[in-house]
Order: C-alpha cells, then sequence, then structure tokens
C-alpha cells in the first residue's frame, strides 16, 4: 500500500514539474521575422576614406521571447545573399561573384542563437549565436535592444529589435581587396516580428 | 591592392620562383626537350601557388569554397607529371579524363539540386570534363611537334586569354592568380631563349589544364562567364593540334618563335574583345531593364504593401 502512495506522489510530482515547464515554454511568444519591415544593413570602409553602406533585401527567420524569462529566447534568421543591393548592379554582381560571397554555393548566411541574457539596461540583450557565412561558422555575440512591442494595424502583435555587431570578414574567407575595403564589416539588424497563431 | 604591390605579388615573385625551380631542378641541362623532365610541371606549379597564396592567402586544406580548391589540383597535377610522363597514349588520355572528371564533380556538385537538375549538371559536367581533356591531351600532342619556345609563348598567350576571360566573368582574386601561372611560363620563355629545352611544357600540362579548367568553369558557374568565350578558348590547342605539321616546319628560328603564337592571336584576341563586350553590355541591359520593366531587380519588392 505504502509503495502505491510513493508512486502516485512520484507521478504527481512529475506531472506538476512538467506542467511548470509547459508554463514556462507557452509564455514565450513565437514570432515570424517580417522580412518586408526588417532590416538588414552592413558598412564597411572604402579605400581607407569613407564608411560605405550596403543592404540586404531579404532577411526570413523565426524568434521565440519572453521578456520576463530572456534567457529562453531563441532566434536565427537566414539572409538571402542574392539580395544583396547597393545601388550599383554591377557592385551587386561582383558581391555575389567567387570574389566575395559566392552566392550560388552558399546562397544564405545564417545565424542561430545559442544563449541569450538579459542586458544591465531595460530592453537590452546578448545574443550569442553562430553566424554562417560562406560556408564559415563563427560564434559572435549581438547586443540586441527592444524598440517597441503593440498590435499592428492588421490585428496582430508586433515586436521589434535592433542590434550592431562587427565582423572580421576576412575570418568568413570574404578576402578580396583586402586594402581597398576595410576587414571590419559592421552589421546592422533590425528586426520587426509578427507574432504567430 | 596597390598597382606595384600587384605586380610583385602576382608577377615578380612568382615568375623568380619558376627560374629558380627550373634552374635548380636543371631541366634546361638537357641538349634537346624531354617530354619525360617534371621541371616545369613543378616550376609552374609552385608559381601559381605562390602567387595564390600572394594574393589571397594560403590556400585552406579541403576547402568549403568549391572554387578554392585549384592550388591542390595544381599540386596533384605536379606531383603526378612524372610518372605520368612515362604512360603511353591511350592510359594518359584515360588519367586525363578520370581527373577532368573529379573535377567536373567538384564543381558542379554543389549546384544540384538548386541551380542545376540532374540533367543539367551532368551535360555541365561533361563540358567541364572536355574541357580539361582538350586542355591537357591537346597541348600534349602538339608541344612535342613544335619550338619549345614558340609553343611556350602560344600557351602564355592562351594563359593571358583565359585570365582576361575569367576577369571578365566577374572574379578578378581567380583572374589574378592566373597571371601567376603566366609569369611562371614568362620566366621559362625567357630561359628558353638560352637553352631552348628550359621552356619544354609537355610535362605541364596537366598544371595548366588545370588552372585554365577550373578557372574558367569557376567563372562560368558560380559568377557570370560566357558559354562562347569558353569554347573559343578551348578549341585554340586543337587550332594549334591542326596546325601542327605547318608549325613544325619554320624555315627561320625567328619564325619558329612567333608562328605558334599568331596562329591563335587572332581569335584570342577576338573572344578577349567579344568577353569584353559581353561584361559591358550586361551591365548596361540590366540597369535599363532595372529601372523600366523590373523593380525587383533593383531591389525594390513589387508586391510590398503596409
Amino acid at each position: 500500500m505504502e509503495s502505491y502512495v510513493k508512486l502516485i506522489r512520484t507521478l504527481l510530482a512529475s506531472l506538476a514539474l512538467a506542467s511548470i515547464g509547459v508554463a514556462a515554454s507557452a509564455s514565450a511568444a513565437e514570432y515570424d521575422v517580417d522580412g518586408v519591415h526588417s532590416s538588414v544593413i552592413f558598412k564597411v570602409r572604402h579605400n581607407g576614406v569613407a564608411p560605405f553602406y550596403g543592404r540586404f533585401n531579404k532577411v526570413n527567420g523565426t524568434f521565440s521571447f519572453d521578456a520576463a524569462n530572456a534567457t529562453a529566447a531563441k532566434l536565427s534568421f537566414q539572409i538571402d545573399v542574392d539580395s544583396i543591393f547597393t545601388a550599383e548592379k554591377k557592385r551587386d554582381d561582383h558581391l555575389k561573384s567567387p570574389d566575395f560571397f559566392n552566392a550560388k554555393q552558399f546562397p544564405t548566411i545564417t545565424f542561430t542563437s545559442r544563449a541569450v541574457k538579459a542586458g544591465a539596461k531595460p530592453d537590452t540583450y546578448t545574443v550569442d549565436g553562430d553566424l554562417t557565412v560562406r560556408g564559415v561558422t563563427k560564434p559572435i555575440s549581438i547586443e540586441l535592444t527592444k524598440t517597441g512591442q503593440g498590435k499592428n494595424p492588421m490585428g496582430g502583435e508586433s515586436i521589434g529589435f535592433e542590434g550592431t555587431f562587427v565582423l572580421n570578414r576576412l575570418d568568413y574567407g570574404v578576402s578580396y581587396a583586402p586594402d581597398g575595403l576595410g576587414r571590419d564589416v559592421t552589421v546592422i539588424v533590425a528586426v520587426e516580428g509578427i507574432k504567430k497563431g | 591592392m596597390d598597382p606595384i604591390r600587384a605586380l610583385l605579388l602576382g608577377v615578380v615573385a612568382p615568375a623568380v620562383l619558376a627560374l629558380v625551380l627550373a634552374l635548380v631542378l636543371g631541366g634546361w641541362r638537357r641538349a634537346e626537350p624531354s617530354r619525360f623532365s617534371a621541371t616545369a610541371a613543378v616550376a609552374l606549379a609552385a608559381s601559381y601557388v605562390l602567387g595564390w597564396a600572394l594574393i589571397l592567402g594560403l590556400p585552406k586544406l579541403m576547402p568549403v569554397d568549391v572554387t578554392q580548391a585549384t592550388p591542390w589540383f595544381v599540386v596533384l597535377g605536379a606531383l603526378l607529371a612524372w610518372p605520368l610522363g612515362k604512360l603511353g597514349v591511350g592510359p594518359r588520355v584515360l588519367v586525363s579524363l578520370l581527373l577532368g572528371a573529379c573535377i567536373a564533380v567538384w564543381l558542379t556538385s554543389p549546384l544540384v539540386p538548386g541551380t542545376f537538375d540532374t540533367m543539367a549538371a551532368a551535360l555541365h559536367g561533361v563540358a567541364v570534363t572536355a574541357t580539361f581533356v582538350v586542355f591537357d591531351i591537346g597541348l600534349r600532342a602538339v608541344l612535342p611537334a613544335i619550338d619549345p619556345r614558340g609553343g611556350a609563348i602560344a600557351v602564355v598567350l592562351l594563359v593571358t586569354g583565359v585570365s582576361l576571360a575569367v576577369l571578365f566573368s566577374n572574379v578578378a582574386s581567380l583572374a589574378q592568380v592566373v597571371g601567376a601561372l603566366a609569369a611562371g611560363l614568362g620566366a621559362l620563355i625567357a630561359l628558353g631563349l638560352w637553352r631552348r629545352s628550359a621552356a619544354e611544357l609537355t610535362s605541364a600540362t596537366l598544371v595548366i589544364a588545370t588552372v585554365l579548367t577550373t578557372s574558367l568553369w569557376s567563372g562560368k558557374l558560380y559568377a557570370e562567364g560566357d558559354y562562347l568565350v569558353i569554347a573559343v578558348l578551348v578549341a585554340l590547342p586543337l587550332v594549334l593540334l591542326a596546325s601542327a605539321r605547318w608549325l613544325a616546319r619554320p624555315r627561320r628560328p625567328l619564325l619558329a618563335l612567333a608562328l605558334p603564337g599568331l596562329v591563335i592571336v587572332i581569335p584570342l584576341a577576338a573572344i578577349t574583345y567579344l568577353a569584353s563586350q559581353v561584361y559591358f553590355a550586361r551591365g548596361e541591359a540590366r540597369s535599363s531593364a532595372s529601372e523600366m520593366t523590373k523593380p525587383s531587380d533593383d531591389g525594390y519588392d513589387p508586391s510590398y504593401g503596409y
């Protein structure tokens, strides 16, 4: 009889733990990246003289986020290399060639988070993850700021984040023109997410 | 890269290395050229790999980017040069076919599925293999029949043409390292003016074919190379082969030097001009198309809405 009571207690305790876990994960809302209202902009120094800006026009991905439990957040996004845009067609074609991104072999740039933690300031988060460019994966850290949250005109719920990080393009094999173009590339990511469901 | 530095790293250094290796390995000592000597293969492979290392950085072993594997194929070509020199025609063609097929699979496999379906990939694989075999076996057949210096001048013209074709396909980095091979060839030609056997390139056809095939097809498959340009460049060794009997009997030494190059220089100049025109026209056509009819090509989403 006592063994049955122990078994029932154990089962109840397991159920309680499981339901706490489910509740925690259920509170982390899932979002799709809104590609039309998200931006990936890069900046690189040209000829050591001036910063030059370009962008990728197509970005998609998903993330989950709960302000009360930031460590449970997850983020992954994909950038279509073919959508690179610098307002000069010949330069865009050159950027897609093996001199830079080799877009035919490596059509996407991806980022997948590994760990998220809340920053010292409100609405700031540090996202550690893996960035893959031209087939090379390296760990990076992005400082993200939550820029807003609320109902959108379509009736859904939106949330926005913005972050900046710097990478050495040579680390990813994007090594053409090491003197003409700076090695450090500043990337600005501004993501608008639309809540799923 | 500033022009002086580019010249030093991409031309002078590879040429000096080829010259030193050719002198040290001693192929020039022979009174007559020998196809069993691997001197030219080693010297040219070294000049190309050095040019690559100085311009693009040390080649990575097992590169993830398929356009970055040429230095390793070149090293393989140099290692095989001496043993393959002893093979008869049949087995040698078979080896060339096998190596060409390996390069073809290497270059085309990342594009399936996606850019190519299986049939398109197979057709491109055959084209890459054929390119390699024609460069390798075509040059191997014609070079022993003509003056080695004249043959080397024709090959350096061909390599220069390929370098320009790759440049016009929008891959300047690969074009630049093809130039390092041309620099190595230039060094052997200079040495060949003193000892003709130093310019004997028969052992190096595998190395030359590897550089030309991988560079041309990287430009086509992964950038904006042109099929017609590749076809004409591939035909040039066959032009030399078709004229071999005529080229083998020049009356004067100067003609022996100049004729092989003269045979291919006109089609080479014509196709280089065509490649440049295609390159510049492509940019103009796209600019007008993007402005007039295809906003999505200009970075704007035509289905955009709030």
